[in-house]
């Protein structure tokens, strides 16, 4: 059988924001779900600190693309569901879980059901679910891949600004070569067949980032060079000049 | 002026309160027509009573064969007043209440088991499919020998056809839990226990509702015949004793209330259903 990823070695500073970048096939959601501890690789170890990874954690939460939130709780009690799990006090987690949801900016809708919430806010909601239990570290599947771009972006200043604030190491699988430069401090850039890692880019540029700005723009296509998307071509003719 | 090709879009919409838009003749149309919308099930249900009237009055048959639908209103008064009426629908209802909730007390349980243990369910599944196309009907002579006649005998044929939709129902709905909600509550650290009551059960349950609703329907249909078996009281009971009075009065009103009885409980039904959609978060397009 063909190996998903191979050979492959990463190494996360506590506290870092990482992102996978990829094509599909390449493996980074198999690193993210060993990582999880929902699969484990055939061979190879995750460590997380001093300790392998046995299975999944509260100290490590995951969040999709999909939400996953629960359609039967209210928001408030899917933000609550880990704090529930853990055993504490419905006054007490009811108390966390809407400091949370204040955080996400989502504390009017506490009564409402997912379903009646836009994507932007349902993945709102998983978030501050994520954060109500304080992981260690957020480990995220292209989590804003099913929003609208300028959706999006927003998420993704939200999720900077978080991940800066609150210290929380972030692994990030994303597709998305303008995500991964806007939020990442290194972009692992991935190939496939097999899966494995082609570079490390480092981003060296301050929070908040500017989308347009020289730094990003060199980042940005330092990364679509390694991904084979810049062509050395000489800049076409600009329209009028096609016109005429 | 502008190049072949080119597309220039100019445009005013103007945004305007519904009834500014219309005439007023058209406005009073439509009012019309939904008022008709609401009446048309009472029509449909009219011309199937003045039918019968019709082919009654015909004489086809004669009024001891089909009796009209005024006749048979009649024999539900006499019987009504009587105080019959009411003992035989209670005690159809009563019958009917026991053996459903029982069939469905064990089914969803079971179904809950045979869902989240697949290799039981590969063993299960063949013998389930195997019993499941026997109607309830030939059960009949087995139910009568093991069961005698009277209460029982009715009771079993009304579980049998409620169980197996609600089982099937159950483990299919356990099934088709998606995965993710599993991976989350894992995430999160919950054991197993906690697994099916907070994540299993609940994710499951639109779609158990849904076969619960199945069941009740298939159930009813098998009263009417599992009364037959010797039961002293209920509809089916009614039906025959008044054949061995020749009384197509009696029959026919029996019958009638059967369908009348059927019709509520499932709209009750479906009415819980939205109710319990709505605290679920679910949105579900309306067949009607």
């Amino acid at each position: 059988m063909r190996d998903a990823v191979q050979d492959l070695t990463l190494e996360v500073g506590a506290g870092e924001f990482v992102c996978l970048l990829g094509p599909s096939g390449c493996g980074k959601t198999t690193l993210l779900n060993f990582v999880a501890g929902f699969d484990r690789p055939t061979a190879g170890r995750v460590l997380v600190g001093e300790r392998e990874v046995q299975g999944p954690d509260p100290s490590r939460i995951c969040m999709f693309q999909s939400y996953a939130l629960y359609p039967w709780r209210t928001v408030l009690g899917n933000v609550e569901y880990g704090l529930e799990v853990q055993g504490l006090a419905r006054g007490e987690r009811r108390a966390i879980a809407s400091d949370y949801l204040r955080l996400v900016g989502l504390d009017g809708y506490a009564g409402h059901h997912p379903s009646q919430l836009s994507g932007g806010m349902q993945q709102r909601v998983a978030l501050a679910r994520a954060l109500a239990v304080d992981p260690q570290s957020l480990l995220m599947d292209e989590p804003f891949g099913a929003l609208d771009s300028m959706t999006r972006m927003r998420l993704q200043e939200e999720i900077g600004r978080i991940a800066q604030a609150r210290a929380k190491t972030i692994l990030f699988v994303t597709h998305d070569v303008e995500e991964a430069v806007y939020l990442a401090d290194r972009i692992v850039v991935m190939a496939a067949d097999p899966g494995r890692i082609e570079r490390i880019i480092p981003v060296p540029l301050r929070r908040p980032r500017c989308r347009t700005n020289d730094g990003f723009l060199a980042v940005r296509s330092d990364v679509l060079r390694e991904l084979g998307l810049v062509h050395h071509a000489p800049n076409p003719p600009t329209l009028q000049e096609t016109a005429t | 002026m502008s190049a072949p090709g080119s597309v220039i879009a100019q445009a005013t919409a103007r945004l305007l309160p519904q009834e500014g838009r219309r005439s007023r003749a058209r406005r009073s149309t439509a009012v019309l027509w939904t008022w008709l919308r609401k009446l048309l099930p009472f029509a449909g249900i009219a011309v199937l009573l003045v039918l019968w009237q019709l082919v009654a009055a015909s004489g086809i048959y004669t009024e001891d064969q089909l009796p009209g639908p005024l006749v048979v209103l009649r024999a539900g008064r006499e019987t009504w007043a009587s105080g019959a009426l009411l003992g035989h629908v209670g005690a159809s209802l009563g019958r009917f209440g026991a053996s459903y909730l029982a069939a469905v007390g064990i089914a969803i349980p079971l179904g809950l088991l045979f869902g989240l243990r697949p290799a039981l369910w590969r063993a299960v599944d063949p013998v389930v499919q195997l019993v499941r196309p026997i109607s309830p009907v030939a059960w009949f002579p087995l139910a009568v020998l093991w069961l005698g006649i009277g209460n029982l005998p009715a009771i079993a044929i009304i579980f049998l056809a409620a169980f197996y939709p609600a089982l099937l129902a159950t483990v299919s709905a356990v099934r088709r839990v998606d995965p993710v909600y599993v991976r989350v509550a894992r995430n999160f650290g919950t054991r197993d226990r906690q697994l099916v009551l907070k994540v299993i059960v609940p994710a499951a349950f639109p779609q158990i509702a849904m076969g619960l609703r199945l069941a009740i329907g298939a159930a009813w249909v098998y009263l009417v015949a599992g009364e037959m078996l010797g039961a002293r009281s209920g509809l089916g009971f009614l039906i025959v004793d008044a054949r061995n009075f020749l009384r197509t009065d009696l029959i026919l009103l029996a019958m009638v209330l059967v369908g009348a009885l059927g019709f509520v409980i499932d709209r009750t039904v479906a009415w819980l259903e939205r109710k319990l959609d709505a605290r679920w978060g679910i949105v579900r397009e309306e067949v009607s």
